[in-house]
């Protein structure tokens, strides 16, 4: 029941996190084509545009974690399986939730203290050192926004695993916090089927 | 301290625990042990300014020109082209296969992404034309680790970050040991076709009025390339700015190539935006450990340690070399070089070595690790494309190019000319 409904929620985190990727590609690709007009501006004109560094660093902060939610649903986190791929797929199920609550606790602290940068930049209306002069809590708000999105996701994909693992539901947990295989990061990488893990489940 | 640093590290990527999980664990407990100061509040600041760091704005960059590339058809007709000029050498299509890594190297920053294009494009030729396949998939999965050493390259910025070395010296350093490492892999597909004839295939018959036709397909990757490293070098651009116009030139040649399309945009934002999430994640835990190393001290302790080991700088050298061959059997390079380069650089210029030279023997140590099996990337990568067979075949296959990598090594330590030479022309 509750397992269910939370497969529903990673559904629909799963949408969210595509279209904010979708988003921050847009970002990134706005500030190629604003570096760019900066550059050929600079050479050109005796009027540069200008800024186009200071905006496109904040674009590529918020775009990348925005990106995390994306990343982790689609279990593409380094992780070395030199000895996971050895071991009995139980203990590597017990691994992906050790996972899990590491990289859980770890981003757990970065987004705590993340957010009192937020609220320090806004009580004392710190503003870049810049001629643009940004007020930086504008910029680091849309960056915690993806953190704390990227936490939230952290936290339903280690509920349900526990759930799959007190059910015994191994293969489960592989399909959503398991390393990913070859396979699947080729097809992925390249969308091309590779034609060798059909059938293989998970 | 270091022991118990070791001991962390070893565990928690033993455990295949995420390797940014790995490093930030680790520094929150070093920081909890032996710090003086809570260094975990800084964790915010920290992150926040190595997150809009300017020269890092160029990795999500020149992953997404890549991910362009890849989808704008202009890998299958350069490999065409050079096919018709190499392919007269003994090992036929082997040498297209390392001359068009080398090509494409030189517009992308990544060894992955360079072994998957080119292995995509030249796979359906082994069975074709009879080649031995081992040999084959051992030229691309050895042909795309080029893509980190020729510029622009995605690791020489890490580096360079790390170690605050300039990027564009780094670049300059790359191409001379770059050019001589595609030779020296074509040399050795050379040996072993003189050696086995039969290895080497069916021939592709080209004239000389067939060649020249083809030269017109090399012209967009050679665009790509001025537009990024020209503008560097023509004091036009930073390096991330380069990245930049490279990413709006890639989308002009797609537009012109008639692929450009939403789903086009969408599929190459979804897979630069996946892979620059994927290091930055691993490149902010660094950065922190860099900074809980530092502060307690650890980074001095080890330097210390080592220098106090009484061997010769030579001996240190061949130690440090020793440890990247093996460590990359087991890990994959990204996790490497972030973990490692905080470290062992301090040790290498304490013993008076050259931090921009050092920067181009690890580079090519990190491609040797992309071969080298039982983790080694770029065999995965080749493996997959070719989507049969065993994995053994690519491992196989790449042995003798490992044995080029080897040559490189040694090349660098007795002629660092070979690194240094270019950039000492223009700093």
């Amino acid at each position: 029941m509750i397992g269910e409904t939370l497969d529903r929620l990673l559904d629909g985190l799963n949408v969210i996190a595509r279209w904010a990727v979708w988003a921050g590609g847009a970002m990134m690709l706005a500030a190629a084509f604003f570096v760019t007009a900066d550059v050929i501006s600079r050479k050109l004109l005796s009027a540069p545009i200008g800024n186009s560094d200071e905006v496109s660093s904040y674009f590529f902060a918020i775009s990348t974690t925005w990106a995390y939610a994306y990343c982790v649903l689609h279990r593409a986190n380094v992780r070395i399986d030199a000895l996971y791929n050895l071991l009995p797929r139980p203990v590597g199920a017990v691994l992906d939730v050790i996972a899990l609550t590491l990289l859980g606790a770890y981003m757990g602290v970065v987004t705590n203290n993340a957010i009192n940068t937020l609220v320090e930049s806004w009580e004392s209306t710190s503003t870049a050192n810049t001629p643009l002069q940004t007020p930086l809590a504008l910029p680091q708000f849309f960056w915690v926004v993806g953190l704390v999105f990227f936490l939230g996701v952290l936290i339903v994909l280690l509920v349900r695993s526990l759930l799959h693992l007190f059910s015994g539901n191994f293969y489960a947990i592989g399909a959503i916090a398991g390393v990913r295989g070859v396979e699947e990061e080729m097809e992925e990488e390249l969308h091309i089927p590779t034609g060798r893990n059909r059938g293989t489940g998970g | 301290m270091l022991a118990t640093t070791l001991v962390i590290l070893l565990v928690l990527i033993a455990a295949s625990v995420p390797v940014a999980a790995a490093l930030g664990v680790l520094s929150l407990a070093l920081d909890e042990f032996y710090s003086f100061m809570p260094l975990h509040r800084a964790i915010g600041e920290v992150t926040w300014i190595n997150s809009t760091n300017v020269l890092l704005v160029a990795i999500p960059m020149f992953v997404l020109l890549g991910e362009i590339i890849l989808r704008a058809g202009i890998a299958q007709r350069m490999y065409n082209a050079v096919a018709q000029w190499l392919s007269w050498l003994p090992g036929g299509l082997m040498h297209a296969n390392i001359g068009s890594c080398a090509i494409f190297a030189a517009t992308s920053g990544s060894s992955v992404a360079t072994a998957a294009t080119i292995g995509t494009v030249a796979l359906p030729e082994v069975k074709r034309r009879g080649y031995n396949k081992r040999l084959f998939l051992g030229t691309l999965a050895a042909g795309g680790t080029l893509g980190i050493l020729i510029p622009p390259s995605i690791n020489l910025i890490i580096y360079g970050l790390l170690t605050d070395t300039s990027v564009p010296e780094l670049y300059l350093a790359g191409f001379i040991p770059g050019a001589v490492l595609a030779g020296l892999f074509m040399l050795t597909t050379i040996i072993a076709c003189t050696y086995q004839p039969k290895w080497g295939g069916e021939r592709l018959v080209s004239s000389w009025s067939d060649r020249f036709k083809a030269l017109i397909d090399l012209i967009p990757p050679l665009l790509i390339f001025i537009v990024v490293v020209g503008s560097i070098y023509g004091g036009v651009a930073t390096p991330t700015e380069a990245a930049s116009l490279g990413v709006v030139f890639a989308l002009g040649l797609a537009a012109w190539n008639r692929s450009l399309s939403i789903k086009m945009l969408t599929e190459a934002f979804e897979g630069a935006m996946r892979t620059t999430a994927m290091i930055m994640i691993i490149i902010l835990a660094a950065v922190f450990l860099n900074f809980v190393l530092a502060a307690i001290g650890l980074t001095r302790e080890l330097t210390d340690f080592i220098l106090g080991l009484g061997l010769s700088k030579m001996e240190t050298l061949i130690l440090i070399v020793v440890f990247y061959l093996i460590l990359g059997m087991f890990m994959e390079t990204l996790s490497m070089l972030l973990t490692t380069v905080p470290l062992v650089v301090p040790i290498v210029v304490a013993l008076g070595f050259d931090p921009v030279w050092f920067g181009i023997l690890i580079t090519v140590l990190l491609e040797t690790a992309l071969i080298t099996p039982p983790i080694g990337v770029n065999l995965y990568v080749v493996h997959g494309v070719r989507g049969e067979g065993t994995m053994t075949d690519v491992i196989i296959g790449a042995l003798p190019y490992v044995g080029a990598m080897f040559v490189m090594v040694v090349l660098l330590i007795v002629f660092p000319d070979l690194a240094l030479w270019l950039p000492s022309l223009f700093y």
